[in-house]
């Protein structure tokens, strides 16, 4: 008898299929097998004694998830699939989770060298090697001005830290300084950028617990040595990742596990509650469409609808990029029919704009895009005047 | 569950040559999954075959037969009855990538689907052009329409619109000995011979593979409003409700909720704005906007004078799938009260829904279990949780005597054991309560004809 972790966590799926209308992986292959609920059902076979099974398999299909959460969102059983698959693979180690975090590890001092070599390099890079380093350059649209003039915020005076996440501080210096910018702009009393962790998500749900552990802890001890300010980010797989820390064993003070969620603030959820000033100038005539990414509050671009022009219209896609869990080493075909049907829902359109308003989507969404779509993250487009 | 090697190399590789690449799986741990439903009844398949074609199933029955070995037709596997478990074994047959919607014709209001195909996105691209197709199991957004044919699924409009089998106008499908049948075509009226189509519908994969079936359309209604009316007591509701039908409105779906299914939707923070109300009616009523706002007038007024304490009214249809969230919530909030259950769906006439669960708390009182009831009031089809604890043997005693105990008396008030879950293994030993031997052996001879061998999903259904 195995008593584990993750078999805890699965031992309640009823086996109702909800998550089946919500899983990518699922939705854009109908192979049951790589299903949230056959994977839960899978992790309960295992803690019965079952000499069917084999624990190297069952780790290799528990590999192909997304931990998108989307099934955590629809299961009436409140079962968090990525978090039990994670536990799973902790407990039993490989070199492929090794590899990614290696790979997670080294990038940010990568990833701005290679990002500059790209053009350089590429008739000597295959695939979407060459794309997935041409995503990181910096990028200058001119599809699409969002031009802020003022912003009154509730959250003037207060003191704030910038959590850009790692694409941006490696690869993307223009977000940070937008992002800067803004915040000077509500009032804020920016206290500035320290050496942040990452917000170990990846890490995490390859499996990695104790490495994820220590950049959270490292996280905590910068919010805690500077008194507990806000922390400013603009990546939804950040935030959702910050806040998850309450769930780590982190050693929290009294009531801070509260203090730490309070603390934590989207920069579009600023706007969404400042007044702003806002015109809107694009150049092309189709739609504008917006990318609600799996860990994006339901609100999130609520700041653009209220304050863009009627005469303006968007679009949204509610779809998976596919970039997130281990699905990328495990089987990476497979992220093909999930690009595939996450593209096809604006096939009509060929030449539009897709917006997001997370990092990781914007390199996924600008690698993947098999159009003549611009995309990009929504601080791309942003334009200030002092 | 035990491991069996039942194919040999020469049976595996000849599923490998028909169904090539990952058309065919024979690892346990992918293949585990497609030997399980939402009944968590479970045994291992010893193959999974995925076909993209008729004739690939067809060439697969011809040699099943030869073979002996059992082939059971799935589809998503959202039934609750254990219908698709391939118990001792066979090969799963898996539809979902025959999910094509092949025509959509406006003039002859019918549409042609592939077995796979989600009734949701069905619904969804016919509504885009003002066609409707009625059936709306509580599993719509996640069942398909082969599983809902295999089945005869009903839902919740079911009151006014009928199941299934009023939809389906024809059948292409594989018999079990491998032939081709067509049965039925795209006429809304056809009588000749007998009613082969009937006979398949809610057959639960026992007589044919279903390929293409042929779906009856409407005209998609003009608007439609939801009402959830809450009560202090079941009684008030009960009451409400013969007020609504005696006022000669047939609303589109009457679902009730006992003082129990709202107690553990609230502790499920579904119900988080009506705490004040101990038991629920939802009611749609649908038609033109003139005709809706009459009846609506005239719905509300019955209600307060029913002693309703809250109506909220889904408007928009995104207020109105709000409301029916509510409802599909229930089979799983239900496991607040414990980590098992048995559901049976009994149906009883109309007027005997009272009378019924009445007999179902005094059962519940008896044996000292928790056994909640819900569903079509419209149609006297109320589904009924035993929640029990099966690590517990004296509860798992208990329960199985409550479910004996339920079942005679539904076919006491002369009702049926199950008006749209199906039999599947779970109903199988009582269907002797409602059948008789006569009944059961002419329907074991006619499986005999479409499947000589016995080897479409056996030992299941009769």
């Amino acid at each position: 008898m195995i008593s584990s972790d993750y078999s805890r966590l699965c031992n309640d799926c009823i086996l109702c299929g909800r998550c089946l209308e919500v899983c990518p992986l699922f939705q854009s292959t109908n192979d049951e097998e790589y299903s949230p609920r056959a994977k839960a059902f899978l992790l309960q076979l295992l803690s019965i004694s079952n000499e069917t099974l084999s624990n190297g398999h069952v780790r290799k299909l528990a590999g192909i998830c997304l931990s998108c959460g989307r099934c955590t969102q629809a299961c009436p059983q409140n079962i968090d699939l990525p978090t039990a698959l994670a536990k799973f693979k902790s407990e039993s180690p490989s070199w492929k989770s090794w590899l990614w975090s290696c790979l997670i590890r080294s990038m940010p001092k990568t990833l701005p060298i290679l990002s500059h070599s790209a053009p350089a390099l590429s008739p000597f890079l295959m695939g979407d090697t060459k794309n997935r380093l041409l995503a990181l350059k910096e990028k200058s649209h001119h599809i699409l001005t969002l031009r802020f003039h003022s912003i009154r915020s509730s959250y003037k005076n207060e003191q704030a830290l910038l959590f850009p996440g790692c694409i941006a501080r490696y690869a993307k210096k223009k977000w940070i300084k937008t992002a800067y910018r803004i915040l000077y702009m509500s009032g804020l009393n920016v206290l500035g950028m320290p050496d942040w962790s990452c917000c170990g998500y990846s890490i995490q749900q390859a499996g990695l617990l104790e490495t994820s552990l220590t950049m959270q802890e490292n996280n905590l001890s910068i919010w805690r040595s500077y008194g507990k300010p806000y922390i400013m980010t603009f990546c939804a797989t950040c935030r959702h990742a910050l806040e998850g820390m309450v769930n780590a064993d982190l050693n929290w003070h009294d009531n801070e596990k509260d203090e730490w969620l309070q603390s934590i603030v989207t920069i579009s959820s600023l706007l969404n509650t400042s007044e702003i000033s806002l015109s809107l100038y694009k150049s092309l005539r189709s739609a504008i469409f917006l990318h609600h990414s799996c860990h994006a509050r339901s609100d999130v671009w609520q700041w653009l609808m209220k304050n863009a022009p009627v005469t303006v219209d968007f679009g949204t896609i509610d779809k998976c990029c596919g970039l997130g869990g281990s699905l990328i080493l495990e089987r990476p075909e497979m992220l093909q029919p999930v690009v595939a049907d996450l593209w096809s829902s604006v096939h009509s359109y060929r030449d539009g704009l897709l917006l997001t308003a997370c990092n990781g989507c914007d390199y996924q969404l600008t690698t993947f895009n098999p159009w003549n779509f611009e995309t990009g993250h929504w601080l791309d487009f942003v334009e200030i005047h002092d | 569950m035990k491991s069996r090697q039942q194919l040999n190399t020469k049976q595996k590789d000849f599923l490998r040559s028909l169904f090539p690449g990952d058309q065919s799986i024979f690892s346990s741990e992918e293949a585990c999954v497609y030997g399980a439903d939402a009944s968590r009844y479970n045994d291992f398949p010893d193959a999974v075959v995925r076909p993209q074609s008729a004739d690939q199933i067809r060439e697969l029955f011809i040699w099943a037969n030869a073979e002996m070995i059992p082939v059971i037709p799935r589809a998503r596997g959202t039934n609750v009855t254990g219908a698709c478990v391939p118990k001792g074994g066979g090969i799963v047959l898996s539809c979902l990538k025959m999910n094509a919607i092949k025509e959509v014709n406006f003039d002859d209001f019918i549409a042609i689907v592939e077995p796979g195909v989600v009734t949701a996105d069905l619904q969804k691209k016919l509504q885009s052009n003002h066609m409707y197709y009625p059936p709306d199991p509580a599993s719509v957004k996640i069942s398909t329409i082969g599983g809902n044919v295999a089945t005869n699924a009903g839902g919740m409009s079911a009151v006014k619109y009928g199941v299934t089998h009023d939809y389906v106008l024809g059948i292409e499908g594989i018999t079990g000995e491998g032939e081709f049948l067509i049965t039925g075509g795209r006429c809304h009226k056809d009588v000749v011979g007998l009613d082969l189509k009937r006979l398949l519908v809610g057959s639960e994969g026992t007589l044919a593979f279903f390929s293409n079936i042929t779906l009856k359309l409407l005209p998609l209604p003009e608007s439609s409003v939801v009402l959830l009316a809450g009560f202090d007591n079941l009684d008030q509701s009960m009451s409400a409700i013969q007020s609504v039908y005696k006022s000669g409105i047939l609303p589109a779906a009457i679902e009730f909720m006992d003082e129990d299914v709202v107690y553990c939707l609230k502790k499920k923070g579904v119900l988080q704005d009506l705490h004040d109300v101990s038991s629920i009616l939802i009611i749609k009523i649908d038609g033109t906007e003139y005709s809706i706002r009459h009846e609506l007038d005239k719905i509300e007024l019955l209600l307060k004078e029913k002693s309703a304490i809250r109506i909220e009214k889904g408007v928009s249809s995104e207020d109105q799938e709000d409301l029916w969230e509510i409802r599909r919530s229930i089979q799983s909030a239900a496991f607040i009260f414990g980590p098992d259950k048995i559901a049976v769906d009994i149906t009883v006439p109309r007027g005997g829904v009272s009378a019924c669960i009445n007999k179902i708390k005094s059962i519940s009182n008896y044996y000292g279990l928790k056994i909640i009831t819900f569903g079509h009031l419209g149609d006297g089809n109320l589904h009924v949780n035993i929640v029990y604890n099966k690590n517990e043997p004296s509860q798992v005693q208990a329960a199985d005597n409550a479910t004996h105990d339920i079942l005679q008396e539904v076919v006491h008030l002369r009702g049926t054991i199950s008006g749209e879950h199906g039999i599947g293994l779970a109903k199988l030993p009582y269907i002797h309560y409602q059948l008789s031997d006569y009944a059961i052996s002419l329907m074991r001879k006619m499986k005999k004809v479409f499947d000589p061998n016995n080897i479409l999903n056996p030992g299941k259904c009769f």
